[in-house]
């Protein structure tokens, strides 16, 4: 029979145990969190709170007018398309980071595919409703007054945008009173083709070339296409509360 | 020992454990830092930025396509200016398009001339909205040339005159007889086809190089030996229309290739003469002297479409014909009763006969072929010549009604049986058979203001005026000679000796200064495309000598 004889561990050793039981814990902790309530432990809690706590919404919306869905024919070289289309975010409880527009066009042609020659938008902004008058008879044209005077929207910093180029990428739009919650912004979108956009039918088959061309190259005669305007909010960045 | 052992070995563990302890650490932060890790990446994605996405329109866009002008024609441009210029008037119909902001979709209008039809075209001006245009004094086009024929010698020419310098070229046609019977111009001045009856045959004659590029048999019938008399010109130039008075048949001549075509019988018996090819190009007219009809031939099927009877109870003696520049009305000169028939061309029925007086031509006898009316260029007047009724009868072709008689110089005596009006439809000119003179008739008020003298009585009654309307040639077979007369002035400024227009000369026709136009409209910087070429061929005649 042997004799065992018992030696208490050391101090250091029972610590050193327990804090590789600790992290043995934590990352059993970790794995729990991650796997969730898969693997119920027996654990006793206590509460504090209760705390509510809600997420906020983004909300964009276009109106009350939005004329952005008339279309226009017979465009010529140095023609404008103006059409109000306004933005809010009338419900929304959280502000934007940013809004951004992005065409997409279908059918496709010159006119919205040439960087150069086809449509340019610009944004004109406006502190309260515009006044629309109808031109046309029947409408459109319209044309838009703001009495408190207008002002512009930048497109990427920028006074306008070819068409083509918001096609291919979103432009960031400001300012906006949108970006904030429950912020609206009367705006209206104008669509110019380029005066020097070329045209000649003599030399040219309606609606065809390369873009960029030349009257000897390229002719934007004839052309259709059908814009859809994508307005995007994107929540502010996040903040401590 | 064990003890000592156990404590030495563990207090080496011991010391071992000591130095350990960081690398622990080390490893329970790293499994923190990982459990974190995954934490984060899972709040990350499953806590993304909220967004809101939402589209307007779809709006659709449409380029114009600028429409051309349509309904392009080209008229003389009147008398404004001065009687000495020819203006050419250029007008179309407007477009109602209206562009994306509601305007007019046309904003413009480009006219584009050029001297030959598918030569190079360059502006001649532009305009607005407005949908006419006229062309001042338009210059450009080759100097135009008076081809004067010869009659009755044994050298049988026809001499062709430069209208700048009055030199004239000698071009031997024909070999026997009394010829040549008739001659016609192409609208462009590039080629004379010349009916030459005694020789049976007819002759292209370039007019770059006044040269006979093609002789061209026409064939006896039954031992009939044809005599080509007369000779027209479709509008586009491509055909002649020849008339083989002898054989009471017409043959479309190919200029190009000098074909003959299928012979198209006409009349009934015999003497077919005079013959004109409508402005529209559709139909030829044929005047079927002895036949006392009219034969409509249409261009398309070569093939007569309608037999007119002129005259009652055979009495029509059908000697003239004349068009609407609208081809709606042929009018016939009858001889037999002293009236012009109109020929209302869609029905191809006389919708009115219009008396007037006597028709008879003393040059018919001698085998001429009288020119005896005018229409003018606007289409509003129509003037007949009336040989003994010392006059000339302005019927005013709206009504078919006689207006007015020209009141000659020697009114009361006056044999007037050629006429001819220069291009502006300003001035019409009025040879008088009797008196040797030359009556000018001005055409808005009828009025005669100068009569002056020319040849010699017995002279035949060829007159043409230059396509620029600046001067007037007449033939004076017995002089031989060829009277220039300025229409400026009135006065004969030239007379053109037996050298210059041959030995016999006996009619004269000028050769046109034609001018084509194109249209382009325009908004902006685009431009529809370009319209076919509108002619206007200033002084050509589609008849024979005038």
């Amino acid at each position: 029979m042997s004799n065992r004889t018992h030696i208490p561990e050391a101090p250091e050793r029972s610590g050193n145990r327990r804090k590789i039981a600790l992290s043995v814990a934590l990352i059993l902790g970790a794995l729990g969190a991650l796997i969730g309530g898969a693997f119920a432990t027996f654990t006793a809690s206590v509460q504090a709170g209760p705390q509510a706590i809600t997420s906020g919404t983004v909300k964009l919306a276009v109106g009350p007018v939005n004329d952005a869905a008339t279309g226009a024919a017979n465009i010529a070289a140095g023609d404008t398309i103006a059409r109000e289309a306004d933005l809010n975010s009338t419900g929304g409880t959280i502000a934007n980071k940013e809004i951004t527009l992005k065409f997409a066009a279908s059918p496709t042609s010159l006119l919205d595919s040439d960087p150069t020659n086809g449509l340019q938008v610009s944004i004109q902004a406006c502190s309260e409703a515009w006044k629309r008058t109808v031109v046309g008879s029947p409408p459109p044209p319209f044309t838009y007054t703001c009495t408190p005077g207008a002002t512009a929207v930048k497109i990427n910093g920028a006074a306008t945008a070819s068409v083509s180029a918001l096609e291919s990428a979103a432009g960031v739009l400001t300012p906006l009173n949108s970006l904030g919650a429950g912020g609206k912004d009367f705006l209206v979108f104008t669509l110019t083709l380029p005066a020097a956009a070329p045209g000649d039918l003599g030399k040219v088959a309606a609606c065809s070339g390369s873009s960029g061309g030349t009257s000897a190259t390229e002719d934007l005669q004839g052309c259709s296409s059908t814009l859809t305007y994508t307005f995007q909010a994107t929540q502010r960045n996040g903040i401590e509360q | 020992m064990v003890r000592r052992a156990r404590d030495a070995r563990h207090g080496r563990l011991a010391s071992e454990r000591l130095r350990r302890p960081p690398a622990r650490a080390a490893a329970f932060t790293l499994a923190l830092l990982l459990a974190l890790t995954v934490q984060l990446t899972r709040l990350d994605s499953s806590l993304a930025s909220f967004i809101n996405v939402l589209a307007a329109g779809p709006q659709a866009l449409g380029a114009a396509s600028l429409p051309a002008p349509a309904g392009g024609a080209s008229a003389n441009g009147g008398c404004a200016g001065g009687s000495e210029k020819t203006n050419v008037s250029v007008s179309w119909s407007a477009s109602a398009a209206v562009d994306a902001n509601g305007n007019a979709l046309v904003n413009g209008y480009t006219v584009l001339r050029s001297t030959s039809s598918g030569g190079s075209y360059s502006s001649a001006g532009t305009t607005g909205i407005a949908t006419s245009f006229t062309d001042v004094n338009p210059s450009g086009a080759a100097t135009p040339q008076v081809y004067v024929g010869n009659s009755g010698e044994a050298a049988k020419t026809v001499h062709a005159i430069n209208t700048s310098t009055n030199a004239g070229t000698s071009i031997t046609t024909g070999i026997v007889g009394s010829e040549p019977n008739g001659i016609a111009v192409t609208p462009e001045g590039t080629k004379l086809v010349v009916a030459e009856g005694a020789s049976h045959q007819v002759q292209i004659i370039a007019a770059a190089t006044n040269t006979v590029a093609a002789t061209v048999a026409v064939p006896e019938v039954a031992g009939v030996k044809s005599r080509p008399d007369a000779v027209a010109v479709t509008p586009n130039g491509l055909t002649a229309y020849v008339v083989d008075g002898a054989n009471k048949r017409v043959y479309p001549l190919t200029i190009s290739s000098a074909a003959l075509g299928t012979a198209i019988a006409v009349g009934a018996q015999g003497d077919p003469g005079a013959i004109l090819v409508t402005p529209n190009g559709e139909k030829a007219y044929v005047a079927n002297f002895a036949a006392h009809n009219v034969s409509a031939i249409s261009t398309a099927t070569n093939t007569v479409t309608a037999t007119v009877t002129i005259g009652a109870g055979e009495t029509g003696k059908p000697i003239a014909l004349a068009a609407t520049p609208n081809s709606a009305h042929v009018y016939v000169a009858d001889q037999g009763n002293a009236q012009i028939d109109d020929i209302a061309t869609a029905s191809n029925t006389v919708s009115k006969a219009i008396t007037v007086g006597s028709l008879v031509d003393a040059n018919v006898a001698a085998g001429g072929d009288p020119d005896i009316l005018a229409v003018t260029p606007d289409g509003s007047k129509l003037y007949a010549a009336s040989y003994t009724g010392h006059g000339v009868a302005d019927i005013a072709t709206a009504t078919d009604t006689v207006t007015a008689t020209v009141a000659l110089f020697e009114s009361a005596t006056a044999n007037p049986n050629a006429l001819a009006l220069t291009p502006n439809g300003c001035q019409l000119y009025v040879h008088d058979h009797a008196h040797n003179v030359v009556d000018v008739v001005t055409v808005s008020s009828d009025a005669v203001p100068a009569h002056p003298a020319v040849g010699a009585t017995g002279d035949p009654t060829g007159m043409s005026s230059s396509p620029d309307s600046t001067k007037v040639y007449v033939a004076n077979q017995a002089g031989p000679s060829v009277s220039v007369i300025a229409t400026a002035t009135n006065t004969v400024s030239a007379t053109l000796a037996e050298a210059a227009v041959g030995k016999s000369p006996c009619a004269v026709l000028a050769t046109p200064s034609p001018y084509f136009y194109k249209l382009q409209a325009s908004h902006g910087g685009w431009l529809s495309p370009l319209t076919a070429a509108i002619g206007y061929q200033l002084g050509w005649k589609q008849g024979g000598w005038q």
